[in-house]
């Protein structure tokens, strides 16, 4: 085992590598580089002062004059260069070290993702089992239908939907932000406790749109796997053996549905810390997904390259886990 | 002005002749009389109530604008200084700062206290969620989405501050969340895009304590046409004629007005000089204007042979016969074997873009119409947005583009129009090919921009401080405006309004800028210091 996984990390630095030129050859081929949109507005004010050799000085000082291959090149070996010192760079558009930006907002999209995540397990799978013990019944079709409605939904369309029902309509729960604005919140115990609260609050929403999206795949995950559970021989065997239907199912059929959720929950390691783009974006959530949406858009080099070499670096991680769960939970499945 | 470069030196020497006016001796201005000040301190830094500093600046030679780029804002000196300059400074010879020093401003920049967090003097001053505006630092300035102020206290520029509301509070949302962020009390006051559809929705929740205002926008919307990419002045009329500039207008109802010249309806010329002009390309499907007088003489010539009347239409036929004169007959173009225009190395086949992300945009339908009719005619349009639109503007890199203009509040068109402007902007329309060029494929257009130029150049010495001082510069941008359509660049479109939504239950309303002072350089909380809640919060 201990081989095998030193054996899987030193291919991930390979892989690391390549993911790691790909991504910064595509940015610095965008149409636009930061200075571009930075100054573009002023480039047509007139009497803004700005003109081709202002942008060009700019382009210099933050590297981004030389287009050619061998200039991305050299940009690319500066930037894995400050790596490997530990350096991620400074962010254009947020004016922080790299790894602060991603420290600094990370856990605010991990809140919503880890309370989801258990939301959505703790529903998708008694939904799949319940619909996959019921197969073809009204129940199935039902949940099945439901899930799948969910899993059609654009986030922002339900997101916008959420709110206008919940927010605008019912004026049950605040529809963006996280804190608000109109309190004062005291550098106290309790006016802590109370942004704090109020977080909480603002969350409810974000989360329940993020749940109700990601049931359905899930529940059609464990759907299948329990179809083909009960399906197997061992399970006639207990039927034959005169056990009740629940126990069979619960178990029997249950624990050995499990198994491929296992390795679902470890790949599940990016989505949990990498944020939500959108849903973060339609909620005005100051996520690490959202950073990383304007940080592309705006063509900030450092931000996009270190936000992707950390998803880079939890999906190689997720992976690595992946496959050491299943081999625990699966005695039948050998590591070499 | 002339410059000079010496290292350390005033960039403008002239800048030295900046006087305190009324040091020992009075002074009147604008008819009113500033005795010789009297002060609080030894140190001459607090002036007693009911006195003021005056200053006197003088230039070399007329400059109408001048007034314009001297309303600069008051800022203390801990805005632009250091501690040891702000020392130093004598009120004579030092003011605090070291002129053209790289290392004095990356000092001043990027220190702590001003690195994300605003200085200055305005009515309001960095705050944080619990309050207060001492050693506010980036992390408790911008906190959560939300952006925290606090009224400054030292701020009394006109004897009514500081400012009534103690605390104000931005907060970041997405666009289309604004509104909704409004109805649900989130937000108290927004300014949101002035569609039609929003101010409907918004006036049905006038009852429910949500008010709204429009005031006009000092820039205008604009289509332009890139003449290094469409070098006939005929073919890029055709384009123009076939552009329905009211379909952009439509698309903000009532809250935006046509505009004919490339002047904003804000200013001062519009209002002296271009109240009776219409389109100078009139829409070739559209009826035929009444004031032939002001149009293009070619469309003028073409109705007035048909014997058209105001308000009559020209049949299809009539509309294609013209838009194949303009580019056959004049432009010298002739039909290739796909049925498309060609000259030379120029094929009619050109991509109109609207820049931004997505085709929700005042000129979409308008370019989309003229792609139909101009592919009828020998042409071979695609309309498409791009979301790098307005970079590649800046390069000249695209052919037919819509966009807006910011204005400022002097007329003056030398950055955008003169042939020696090194703006960015003169890089959008071709000028530099037109420049450049030394054939005679774009002698038309230099002759027209040597006139334009001298006018621009006129205009810039006319003293408008007196009314016929006003009317005769605003009569030489008339003349330069209809040089500028017959250039055949920028077609004007349309100028809106900007649209601000409000909480009439929290928000006093009464202390917003009353209607008669609002203007498109004046709007709704301008005077931010004076508004008040309707409950003290």
């Amino acid at each position: 085992m201990f081989k095998y996984i030193v054996k899987r990390l030193l291919i991930s630095i390979v892989i690391l590598l390549g993911v790691s030129i790909i991504i910064y050859f595509l940015v610095r081929l965008m149409p636009a580089d930061y200075i571009d949109n930075r100054f573009a507005s002023q480039l047509q004010n007139p009497n803004s002062g700005i003109n081709e050799e202002t942008i060009l000085e700019f382009k210099k000082l933050y590297g981004l004059d030389d287009n050619s291959f061998m200039g991305i090149l050299r940009g690319y070996f500066s930037w894995l260069g400050n790596l490997v010192r530990g350096d991620l760079g400074n962010s254009f558009i947020y004016m922080k070290p790299v790894g602060q930006v991603i420290a600094e907002n990370m856990w605010i999209s991990f809140a919503i993702a880890l309370v989801a995540t258990v939301l959505q397990f703790l529903i998708a799978i008694p939904l799949g089992i319940t619909s996959a013990t019921h197969q073809y019944s009204v129940r199935d079709y039902v949940t099945t239908v439901l899930t799948m409605i969910g899993i059609s939904l654009p986030t922002y369309f339900f997101a916008y939907i959420a709110i206008r029902v919940f927010a605008v309509e019912l004026g049950w729960l605040p529809n963006s932000g996280l804190i608000d604005l109109s309190k004062n919140y005291a550098d106290t115990f309790g006016g802590q406790m109370e942004k704090f609260g109020d977080i909480l609050v603002h969350l409810i929403l974000p989360i329940f749109v993020t749940v109700i999206l990601s049931i359905g795949g899930l529940m059609r995950y464990t759907r299948t796997n329990t179809l083909e559970v009960l399906s197997a021989d061992y399970i006639r065997t207990a039927r034959a053996k005169g056990l009740s239907e629940k126990k069979v199912i619960y178990k029997h059929a249950f624990r050995n549905t499990l198994i491929p959720l296992a390795t679902l929950l470890a790949g599940i390691l990016p989505s949990l810390f990498g944020g939500m783009m959108i849903t973060e974006q339609v909620f005005s959530i100051d996520g690490i997904g959202n950073l990383a949406y304007n940080a592309l858009r705006q063509g900030d080099i450092p931000f996009v390259m270190g936000y992707n070499m950390f998803l880079a670096v939890l999906t190689v991680i997720g992976t690595l886990l992946s496959d050491i769960m299943y081999s625990i939970v699966d005695p039948r499945v050998k590591l070499q | 002005m002339e410059k000079d470069n010496t290292e350390g030196a005033l960039q403008f020497p002239n800048v030295s002749g900046i006087k305190f006016a009324n040091k020992d001796q009075k002074v009147t201005v604008n008819n009113k009389e500033y005795d010789v000040p009297q002060y609080e301190d030894d140190a001459h830094t607090h002036v007693k109530d009911g006195y003021n500093e005056v200053l006197s600046i003088t230039i070399k030679e007329i400059d109408p604008k001048a007034i314009w780029n001297f309303a600069f804002s008051v800022a203390p000196m801990y805005y632009y200084s250091d501690a040891e300059h702000i020392a130093a400074f004598d009120y004579e010879s030092n003011f605090g700062v070291e002129y053209r020093s790289q290392s004095f401003m990356n000092n001043v920049v990027n220190s702590t206290e001003k690195v994300g967090v605003p200085v200055g003097a305005g009515a309001y001053a960095a705050s944080k969620a619990s309050g207060g505006i001492d050693n506010i630092t980036a992390g408790q300035f911008y906190d959560l989405g939300g952006v925290y102020f606090e009224r400054n206290p030292y701020f009394n520029p006109d004897g009514k501050g500081p400012a009534k509301i103690k605390k104000i509070r931005f907060s970041v949302v997405a666009e289309n969340q604004m509104v909704d962020s409004l109805y649900t009390g989130s937000i108290d006051f927004v300014e949101p895009n002035a569609k039609p559809g929003t101010i409907t929705e918004l006036n049905g929740k006038r009852d429910e304590g949500i008010g709204n205002k429009n005031v006009q926008t000092s820039g205008y919307g604009y289509i332009g046409i890139n003449a290094g990419k469409v070098p006939s002045i005929y073919v890029r009329r055709a384009i123009m004629y076939s552009i329905n500039t009211q379909e952009t207008v439509n698309y903000y109802g009532t809250t935006a007005k046509p505009i004919y010249r490339s002047m904003s309806l804000s200013s001062w010329v519009s209002t002296l000089a271009l109240q009776n002009v219409t389109s100078y390309y009139p829409y070739i499907n559209g009826p035929v204007p009444s004031n032939l007088n002001v149009v293009d003489p070619d469309y003028r010539e073409y109705v007035t042979r048909l014997g058209k009347k105001a308000g009559d239409t020209l049949t299809s036929q009539e509309q294609e016969d013209f838009i194949r004169h303009l580019v056959g007959d004049l432009g010298g173009y002739t039909l290739n074997s796909d049925q498309v225009y060609f000259k030379g190395s120029d094929t009619c086949k050109y991509t109109f873009t609207v820049v931004g992300d997505e085709s929700d945009h005042p000129a979409w339908a308008a370019l989309w119409h003229a792609k139909e009719l101009l592919n009828n005619w020998g042409f071979e349009i695609e309309v498409k947005t791009d979301t790098y639109g307005l970079q590649k503007l800046s390069t000249g890199d695209l052919t037919v583009w819509a966009a807006a203009w910011g204005s400022t509040i002097d007329p003056d068109m030398y950055q955008v129009y003169h042939k020696e402007s090194t703006a960015t902007s003169v890089n959008n329309w071709g000028y530099k090919q037109i420049l450049r060029d030394t054939t005679s494929k774009y002698q038309t257009e230099r002759d027209i921009i040597d006139e334009l130029s001298e006018l621009i150049e006129e205009g810039r010495k006319v003293d408008d401080s007196t009314d016929n001082g006003k009317i005769a510069r605003a009569n030489i941008y008339k003349s330069a405006l209809d040089l500028v359509m017959e250039l055949a660049v920028e077609l004007p479109t349309y100028q809106r309004d900007d649209l601000f939504a409000y909480n009439t239950n929290k928000i006093d309303v009464s202390t917003f800028t009353p209607d008669s002072e609002l203007s498109a350089f004046k709007g709704l909380t301008s005077n931010i210091h004076l508004i008040s809640l309707n409950v003290a919060k």
